[in-house]
This record gives structure tokens, C-alpha cells and sequence, in this order.
């Protein structure tokens, strides 16, 4: 059965791209353009992985993580950052606390990024 | 006060949560090391004009000369006089003016500090987001990762919590002062929860 995987990103190219990716390596994706989307499917569709910009307008990652986890229903989803923020230890640290399983640097190499999704998703 | 400077070294971004009365005092005790340095502070007024800032410092016994103002503030009410040791930004809260002016002070003009006073204000300019790509643009940045160390002022009693807390995500440190209890050894470091 194919993985399905929530791509969270304000920017559309990176969403497209990572839509186009992950599509022809086998899984299946959808895509928020913001946290209030992203809320709103991952009550609907629980993912096998949320893929999670930092920056974003509205609420951040780091916002939408925290809610994920607050949230009965999400609350075990498995989580990982996507983004160009330059996270410093005790930023590392607060990424522990909320149990995300990677952060993964834009720009990001391909087969770098689908090998440590399919690590995540084992 | 030492202890304190202490915990400063080696501390690149750091994120300071002032109360308003009494923020110049307790940045004045905290940038005090720098200014035993040979190099310039890069000091960027977000919150008054540069003139207000220098007279400012000057009452509790700072060293103007000792820092190179980036004054986004005066150009607002008009065209401002140049002055020796302040360069006025055309644009106010311009965040990529800003940047090419911090970028210009660290790798051609000599200074290894930054202060931003304080980012408070610029949330009337732009949203939290814009202001964190900012300051990871500053963390780097080749032009300003040579900056030694970084401090980012929130004077509110209530800054924005959550730009406060993904700023944090960034920040080798993040310290708070007690505006209750006022005094200087109140200091605390506000690891991550």
C-alpha cells in the first residue's frame, strides 16, 4: 500500500516539486499552503508522514508542529522539518521535545531526502 | 554581573527580552564585553532615531564612538544631516536594506557585533515570518556569519510569543529579565522548555 505523505510549504514551486518527487517514487502526496490547510486534511487524511516548512506566514512550523501534538487525533503522526532555518542546539533540542524524526536543509539533494524518507516511514 | 558576561561568550545569536523602562541599562551592562574589543558594535536603531540613541547612552556613561549606527528610523520624518558613525537607511524597515547595511558593517567596515534595538517595532512593519527569514539570513549568511555575536532586543513585557519562541529556534541563548525584580543579578537563562 502506497505511504501517504502531507507536504506543508507557503511556497508553490517547493510544493510541486516535492508532489512530483515523492509521486514518482511510489507514494502518495498532498500538499497545505499554510497551517490552517494543513490542520483541516490532517484530521481528514492521516498521513504516514508530515513534511513541514519552518517559515510560513500565519503559523509556523514550529506552531503547527506543537498543535499536531497537542491534538489527540495527530498526535502520534511522525513529523519532519523541511527548511532552510539554520537551527541552533537548543532549537535541535526543542525539535527532540517535539519528536521530530528529521529536519532536512533546502536546498535538499534528492536521493539524500527520499532515502531519509523511507527511513522515516520503516 | 561578570557571571553573566560569562554565560554571553562564545554565544552567537542572542535573544534578549527586555523591559522597557530599564532595557538600556541592563543592554548597556550586556554589550559592555564587546566594547573592550577593538571593533565597532554595529548598532541598527529600530526603535528611535539615532540622535535619541547616542544621548541615550551617553547618560548612562556608553561610548557612542564605539558603535556604528544604522539609524532606519530618521528618513521617515525627512532627510536626514549626515553624520560621522551613522548611516541613514532611505527605505525605513526595509528588512533587505537592512541586511546589505549589517552585511557591509561585518565584512567591510570591521564590526563582529550586531544589536538590533529592538525587533519589537518591526512587527508594525512586517509579519513574524518575514522577520524570522530575516534573522536566519543573519545566522547565514557568509557576509554576516563572521559577526561574533548577535543580540536581537524584544522590549515589550509581551512580545510576540510565538515569533519570541521560533526565534529561539535559532538562538544559541535567550535571556529574560525580570522587570518585577529589576535587578541585574535577576538575569536568567530561559533554555528551551
Amino acid at each position: 500500500m502506497r505511504k501517504k505523505i502531507l507536504v506543508v510549504d507557503d511556497e508553490d514551486s517547493i510544493r510541486e516539486l516535492l508532489t512530483a518527487l515523492l509521486e514518482e517514487n511510489g507514494y502518495t502526496v498532498d500538499t497545505a499552503k499554510d497551517g490552517e490547510e494543513a490542520l483541516l486534511k490532517l484530521r481528514d487524511q492521516n498521513p504516514d508522514l508530515v513534511l513541514l516548512d519552518m517559515m510560513m506566514p500565519g503559523m509556523s512550523g514550529r506552531e503547527l508542529c506543537e498543535k499536531i501534538r497537542s491534538d489527540p487525533k495527530t498526535k502520534n503522526m511522525k513529523v519532519a522539518f523541511l527548511t532552510v532555518a539554520k537551527f541552533s542546539e537548543i532549537g535541535k533540542e526543542a525539535l527532540d521535545k517535539m519528536h521530530v524524526l528529521d529536519y532536512i536543509t533546502k536546498p535538499f539533494d534528492n536521493k539524500d531526502l527520499l532515502g531519509r524518507i523511507k527511513k522515516m516511514l520503516s | 554581573m561578570k557571571n553573566n558576561h560569562k554565560c554571553l561568550d562564545g554565544n552567537r545569536l542572542t535573544l534578549l527580552l527586555l523591559n522597557e523602562k530599564t532595557y538600556l541599562k541592563k543592554l548597556a551592562a550586556l554589550v559592555k564585553e564587546a566594547e573592550h574589543d577593538e571593533n565597532q558594535i554595529c548598532y541598527v536603531c529600530l526603535n528611535k532615531p539615532y540622535e535619541y540613541v547616542v544621548e541615550d547612552m551617553q547618560t548612562i556613561g556608553m561610548r557612542p564612538e564605539k558603535f556604528l549606527f544604522l539609524d532606519v528610523m530618521s528618513s521617515h520624518y525627512g532627510t536626514p544631516e549626515p553624520r560621522k558613525g551613522c548611516v541613514f537607511l532611505l527605505n525605513d524597515y526595509n528588512l533587505d536594506d537592512i541586511h546589505s547595511e549589517v552585511s557591509d558593517a561585518v565584512s567591510r567596515k570591521g564590526c563582529n557585533t550586531a544589536v538590533f534595538d529592538d525587533v519589537t517595532k518591526m512587527l508594525n512593519y512586517h509579519q513574524a515570518f518575514s522577520i524570522l527569514h530575516f534573522t536566519n539570513r543573519l545566522v547565514s549568511d557568509k557576509k554576516t556569519v563572521n559577526a561574533k555575536k548577535l543580540f536581537i532586543i524584544f522590549t515589550d513585557d509581551d512580545p510576540v510569543k510565538s515569533l519570541v519562541d521560533d526565534l529561539t529556534m535559532l538562538a544559541d541563548r535567550r535571556l529574560e529579565f525580570n522587570s518585577q525584580r529589576g535587578a541585574v543579578d535577576n538575569i536568567k537563562s530561559l533554555e528551551k522548555k
